[in-house]
């Protein structure tokens, strides 16, 4: 529901969104303005609420994946790593090495894009058009990677439980230094137009701060907390799919503004593609999951030659995986903070209860505070620094 | 037995319900009277220093008294551990707002509403946040349905009359 109240009297309303195109997504901001200062704002939310927990409920663990598409669109595959994850701790088992790392270079390639998507649409916002294209053409060749290795584009159901779907392509890891090459000049074009440019610096220092009390307090994970100068991140702090073999920095900002933020994102990719070279280059070989026909199908030679290969495959697709009675929470570092999973299951195939606990909606609750006292241009440029996504934000 | 669950124990004597060991994170139950006075230590005392609350959430129980457990999801980022409290309230039992202690807690309880209709006593503006005002039922109850349509009058704003059509 939403209500709105005038403080003061003498005030303008203005009204943004569901389809606004600064939001990039749908969600309604309604302002109340002084002249071109925001005194106040009000937020309402639910417009892309699809009900994904409650069809989790009636859905086998596997069956829910590509659901976990359709919640940050941006970067599908970080979900389904994270919703596959989760439901492995809950049932106590571990993926090979190579599907950990496959997991990994997957990751890293979508958190790239992510903050590809992130950082151009936020500059857009702001009137500089030409970092949108340099970034949506790696974007697009990330993409085409993402299709060749995967499948889909956008809806990639990457992971199955124990692992994923199947092997990479053959030259996956000539494709993969093609992106490593290509990326960094896109960067450095960009880090070369916007870091030291004093229009951009104008626009969003000191803009859109919180300190880093109230970020931890509002729940802000992801960039923007470690923008506030706190180096957390659970790729380093509680390491998951082999993350303790890669080396890497966290980079942190000062001011927790949307200049530093942008920093952040920006030095974060260059990080992963850190993360990528050394696990390419490491890249191990073997099955890529777990051999427990209890969780994956067999190989379909098994199926049709030997009774147990029919009788596994069968099982699994009839009854789905079944889990010990018990709950899971479950978090990772995603491009915008931590992505958790909250399962309980009562033994049964299908999930009891699953919550998500997505990343923007501990974040987009501060922006009433951020925008205070700012100016309307200033607020598109902290929402797009947010980078709120709604199919995450509404689920 | 984990040093944290030790240190809760030796703190908060009589106050715990239960605690569980076999599962990640590791939680602990009490009464929702002792929620806010729990909370507000776990939060600012020394050894625990849970300054974060990530997630809060319901499980519905159909069958069992009382109905719902209330989840809450806590970290702290100075230790680097997590820690979840769970309570148990009946369907017209009301849980306190923990929006005193993190404000962060404030959506996260309205979601609890709106997909409960748990009541949250001491929140600021306990109002639906994913489903639209009027809707009826709360959706994830295990007795709400999973198919079918709520027809949805097509207003817009309070203030917008003009736009008001009812189906």
């Amino acid at each position: 529901m939403f209500s709105f109240e005038r403080k003061r009297k003498d005030t303008m309303v203005l009204n943004m969104g569901p389809s606004h195109n600064a939001t990039h997504g749908t969600l309604r901001i309604v302002l109340e303005l002084d002249g071109e200062i925001i005194v106040n704002a009000s937020l309402e939310i639910g417009y892309l609420h699809r009900g994904i927990e409650k069809m989790a409920e009636h859905r086998t663990y596997n069956g829910f994946i590509p659901l976990t598409d359709r919640m940050n669109y941006v970067s599908p595959i970080m979900n389904n790593v994270s919703y596959a994850l989760a439901v492995e701790k809950l049932l106590g088992i571990e993926v090979p090495k190579r599907a950990q790392y496959i997991r990994v270079i997957m990751n890293e390639i979508t958190r790239i894009a992510d903050h590809l998507v992130a950082i151009g649409t936020n500059v857009v916002d702001m009137g500089a058009l030409t970092n949108y294209f340099y970034f949506f053409k790696e974007r697009e060749r990330i993409y085409d990677l993402i299709e060749k290795s995967v499948g889909a584009r956008l809806t990639t159901t990457f992971t199955r439980i124990g692992g994923i779907a199947r092997d990479v392509q053959p030259d996956f890891a000539h494709d993969v230094k093609v992106l490593l090459t290509e990326i960094p000049k896109s960067i450095r074009d960009v880090d070369k137009l916007l870091t030291k440019n004093r229009i951009f610096m104008d626009r969003t220092m000191g803009v859109g701060a919180i300190t880093q009390e109230r970020a931890l307090e509002y729940g802000f994970t992801g960039p923007a907390l470690r923008a506030t100068g706190l180096p957390w991140d659970l790729r380093k702090k509680q390491p998951y799919s082999s993350y303790e073999d890669f080396q890497f920095d966290v980079p942190t900002g000062e001011n927790g503004d949307t200049y530093d933020r942008y920093l952040v994102r920006m030095e974060e990719m260059r990080q992963s593609l850190r993360i990528i070279e050394q696990a390419i280059d490491r890249l191990p070989d073997g099955p890529v999951s777990v051999d427990d026909p209890h969780i994956t199908l067999p190989p379909k030679e098994e199926v049709y030659n030997t009774m147990e290969g029919l009788i596994h495959h069968f099982m699994l697709i009839m009854y789905g995986i079944k889990a010990k009675p018990g709950y899971v929470y479950f978090g990772t570092e995603v491009a915008n903070g931590e992505l958790g999973f909250y399962i309980v299951s009562d033994g049964e195939q299908y999930p009891y209860r699953l919550k998500v606990r997505p990343p923007c909606f501990a974040l987009f609750q501060a922006f009433p505070e951020m925008v205070r006292g700012r100016l309307i241009s200033d607020a598109i440029a902290i929402l797009g620094s947010l980078n709120i996504v709604a199919g995450e934000l509404d689920r | 037995m984990s040093e944290l669950i030790d240190s809760i124990k030796a703190r908060f004597k009589g106050k715990i319900v239960s605690v569980q060991e076999d599962f990640r994170p590791r939680s602990i139950k009490v009464l929702p009277g002792d929620l806010v006075e729990v909370m507000t230590m776990l939060k600012g005392e020394e050894p625990f220093r849970f300054d974060q609350i990530l997630d809060i959430t319901g499980v519905d129980f159909l069958n069992r008294k009382p109905r719902f457990l209330v989840v809450y999801i806590l970290i702290s980022t100075e230790k680097n551990r997590r820690l979840i409290v769970e309570t148990d309230v009946d369907e017209s039992e009301p849980v306190p707002s923990l929006t005193g202690i993190w404000c962060g807690a404030d959506w996260f309880e309205r979601e609890l509403y709106d997909m409960f209709g748990i009541q949250v006593t001491g929140h600021p503006w306990l109002k639906r946040i994913l489903m639209w005002d009027g809707f009826e039922g709360h959706p994830l109850r295990k007795d709400f349905p999973v198919r079918g349509t709520t027809p949805r009058d097509q207003r817009y704003a309070p203030w917008d009359q003009r736009r008001t059509r009812e189906y």
